[in-house]
């Protein structure tokens, strides 16, 4: 089920409905979330849940022989099992037969044939997303930030909906606490309300529009298209995964607000950022701070001498890449992020070490004109690990950037619609922080009438300017 | 979470202006029980508003008891819509902006309107023909030149001389169906080249088929397209969305026997409007796929397609299900087109990815292709 869908709208009516009715009594409506966590999630593949099922109960199990075990030790040793489990589970899903490939591929260079047989596995929706987040509380067990909870509410944690397929990925000790405290609550609704208007939005209009009106066309078949419409598609590609993925879990975050959770945020205005460290502190949040404690961290850090830290910051970024698909181009993706803020940091650590600035008294703001060039490159190392992002092959990225340069001609598909959706976009980030707040601040004096007319005008807005008939709703998978 | 309310609720306040002095703007929190009513008003309100909507939604789903229910429950809330005016800001928003912002979107055709206007996302040659053109003259055209493409194609019959295409008159490739199709144009066009002068246009049509001509009418389209452009060759590749009952003068089951006879006789019609003006068609078999069930029906698709296209003068049925699989099963990895092991599946167990697009192409299509039209080549 797909949040920009009538289903959804009809189940999470029902849900949010039931879910205040059940508050007073705890037991109850964590049976009931589970339960509408299950169905939400059934509604892809019933099989899934014994997966999801199994995982829950697998982590929750080790999580209390970790609290149990007396000796550190020994309880690091069951958290390294627990973690080697975790991510087998997932390997098993979502890498095998990637890895079998590839394997084979290298192999077959040295005339030998590879051992493992290629097997069909059905890559379960949202595994990449409820691993991590039982990792976090494993860990977090393992570190003594957490006490293991009841196993209710671990597989309430784990199966809840919002964040059930794509994130936020929110940390068991963020979300454990916020079971026991929901009855009483009063809600931001200012901000649930906006923040799903908003999501929506992006997602149903700015996406799938920039996806169809260029995007998809130029990525399927670069060879067919000038260096302008290249251009312009990667642009637009940058916006189309910006509104389409900030859009889904603003959806996912206001959605849990009104449910009474309050989640951590996802995105920060990205494309504003100046390098690319800033960019991820600002890009997909939780999955950069997921990785900062659990991988990066564990790795050694930046505490082990600069060697040390440019190896980390590369083999972080790697397996991130990795992360977000089972192919080579992600992990290029990666090893550019990667290689990037390894420089970045090289560069910044040469800066500090010479001699004081020569005009000593002056602030130490940068000239305008450098903190644009230093945009620039920033938003285009993004654009440059977008289209290995994008692009199904290395044949198509290649095909890509060499066009970028070698093909001149007209370019029907770049239209001014196209070229103003992508910088509104773009320059939407760069409003003063706090803009959306004092909307949202606006929208909540409203008198209830009046906000509700409002959200009632949001959702003819976006669904007169949508493509017609949002396709998932009849066709799911074509 | 707190159980107290304003004064918490400024602290919780999430982001806002850092450091500043400044006060930050106030906000209102409800209770849950106003959230719930705001909500559902919206909800509500935005149905009425939304109707019209609603209702094609509605009426685009399968046939069964979901979509009787849809269609039952949004019929009144149109009503409501039309007697309360609620529902002209919608059209007027799609009126208002439709020139500026929609056309770019693929526009499935309203239900019963013919769809020779249909402007095609998928290409741009398709774009500029399909723009303001009349669905009588196109099909008007069909009618017109339905004899003469009969004649020409019993002279080209089975095989027999055909033109050789030149850099300056290339061989004219449709690629046409639903999404299956997606990876098929780039990987013919990069066959071709050097191989063949061709022009290959690609056009999927999403979350289409020939079960529900009243959301997507691949004859009549077919008919429009051919007549405007006049290609030498159709490739065909549709069916992932046809597991579905159909409507003729009244429900037929998909599990009726009568399905099958129809849906056959759909294809025959698809084909009729495809060769109307002496194009051959290739019509590319159905792989087989991960889910056993789907790949059943899919497997009963395929071999009314492969019936038809036999039986048709001017087409050829190109099977897929041996080539896309290992001994027979469905395989996501399979050694590719330059000999490497490459995924050639998506992880919907369905679709191509552009590898396996190419192991067709290069296996099968190309060669196909230039049996025909680059004999000596």
């Amino acid at each position: 089920m797909l949040f920009p869908t009538v289903q959804y709208a009809i189940f999470f009516a029902i849900v949010l409905v039931a879910s205040w009715l059940l508050t007073p009594q705890p037991v109850r409506w964590k049976l009931f979330m589970l339960g509408a966590s299950y169905v939400f999630y059934a509604a892809w593949d019933p099989r899934f849940l014994l997966l999801l099922a199994g995982v829950t109960v697998f982590n929750q199990v080790m999580a209390l022989r970790i609290a149990a075990a007396d000796d550190d030790d020994r309880r690091r040793a069951l958290v390294r099992w627990t973690v080697a489990g975790d991510l087998a589970v997932l390997g098993w899903f979502k890498y095998y037969g990637f890895f079998v490939a590839s394997m084979a591929n290298l192999l077959a260079r040295f005339g030998v044939s590879q051992p493992f047989p290629l097997l069909e596995i059905v890559l379960p929706v949202g595994i990449s997303f409820f691993t991590f987040q039982a990792i976090s509380y494993v860990v977090d067990i393992g570190r003594g930030k957490l006490e293991p909870a009841s196993h209710l509410d671990v597989a309430v944690f784990l199966a809840f909906f919002p964040q059930l397929v794509a994130g936020p990925i929110v940390r068991a000790r963020e979300f454990l606490p916020q079971l026991a405290t929901r009855a009483g609550q009063v809600l931001d609704t200012g901000r649930a309300f906006g923040l799903i208007t908003a999501g929506l939005f992006k997602k149903v209009v700015v996406a799938s529009f920039l996806a169809s009106a260029i995007v998809d066309e130029v990525f399927a078949n670069p060879s067919a298209y000038s260096s302008g419409e290249i251009l312009v598609a990667v642009y637009g590609y940058a916006a189309q995964i910006y509104t389409d993925f900030s859009g889904y879990t603003d959806i996912a975050i206001g959605c849990a607000m009104l449910l009474g959770f309050t989640f951590p945020d996802n995105f920060n205005r990205p494309y504003a950022a100046t390098t690319l460290r800033d960019f991820w502190r600002r890009w997909h949040m939780t999955l950069s701070r997921w990785l900062r404690d659990y991988l990066y961290i564990p790795l050694g850090g930046s505490a082990h001498g600069r060697a040390r830290t440019y190896r980390n910051l590369i083999l972080t970024m790697l397996l991130g890449g990795l992360w977000h698909g089972a192919a080579w181009t992600f992990v290029a993706w990666g090893a550019l992020h990667g290689g990037w803020l390894a420089l970045e940091r090289y560069l910044e650590e040469r800066r500090q070490a010479r001699p004081a600035p020569r005009r000593p008294g002056l602030a130490p703001l940068e000239p305008w004109w450098i903190e644009t060039r230093r945009w620039l490159v920033t938003f285009h190392v993004v654009c440059l690990g977008w289209v290995f992002f994008r692009a199904e092959s290395f044949d198509v990225a290649t095909t890509m950037l060499t066009r970028l340069a070698t093909a001149p001609g007209p370019a029907p598909l770049v239209t001014v619609p196209v070229l103003a959706v992508i910088v509104a976009t773009i320059a939407v980030q760069f409003l003063p922080e706090g803009t959306g707040e004092a909307i949202q601040a606006q929208f909540s004096r409203l008198p209830l009438a009046g906000q509700a007319l409002a959200l009632a005008g949001a959702l003819v807005v976006i669904d007169a300017l949508g493509p017609p008939g949002v396709a998932p709703f009849i066709y799911f998978q074509f | 979470m707190s159980t107290d309310t304003e004064p918490r609720a400024a602290a919780a306040r999430p982001r806002g202006p850092s450091g500043e002095e400044e006060t930050p703007p106030t906000r209102r929190w409800l209770s849950p029980a106003q959230a719930v009513a705001v909500l559902l008003a919206a909800l509500l309100l935005g149905a009425v508003m939304n109707a019209s909507s609603l209702a094609a939604t509605a009426e685009r789903q399968p046939f069964g008891w979901q979509r009787s229910v849809a269609v039952a429950v949004v019929g009144p809330v149109e009503a409501l819509a039309e007697v309360t005016g609620l529902g002209r800001v919608h059209a007027w928003l799609v009126e208002g902006l439709g020139g500026w912002f929609r056309p770019a979107i693929r526009e499935p055709a309203a239900p019963g309107e013919p769809t020779g206007t249909q402007a095609a996302g998928g290409d741009p040659a398709e774009a500029a023909t399909a723009e303001g053109e009349q669905d009588a003259t196109a099909e008007g055209e069909q009618d017109a030149t339905a004899d003469d493409g009969a004649t020409r194609g019993s002279e080209t019959d089975d095989a027999g001389p055909r033109r050789s295409p030149t850099e300056e008159d290339p061989l004219a490739v449709w690629v046409a169906g639903d999404s299956l199709v997606e990876p098929l144009g780039a990987a013919l066009s990069s066959a071709l080249e050097g191989r063949l002068p061709a022009e290959v246009a690609a056009e999927p049509q999403y979350s289409t088929g020939l079960a529900r001509p009243d959301y997507f009418d691949w004859p009549a389209h077919a008919g429009a397209t051919v007549g405007e452009d006049d290609p030498d060759l159709v490739v065909v590749m549709l069916g992932g969305n046809d597991d579905q009952d159909m409507r003729g003068d009244e429900v037929i089951h998909r599990r009726d026997d009568e399905w099958l006879e129809e849906y056959r006789g759909r294809v025959d019609d698809f084909l009729d409007a495809l060769t109307a003006q002496g194009a051959e068609v290739l019509w590319v078999g159905l792989p087989v796929m991960q889910d056993a069930t789907f790949d059943g029906a899919m497997r009963e698709l395929d071999e009314v397609y492969a019936a038809g296209a036999e039986d048709h003068p001017r087409a050829t049925y190109v099977p897929t299900r041996d080539l896309l699989a290992d001994d027979g099963g469905y395989a996501t990895y399979l050694e590719g087109a330059d000999g490497g092991v490459e995924r050639m599946r998506r992880d919907d167990g369905i679709h191509l990815t552009p590898d396996g697009g190419r192991l067709l192409v290069e296996a099968l299509l190309a060669q196909a292709i230039l049996e025909r039209w680059a004999p000596d080549g």
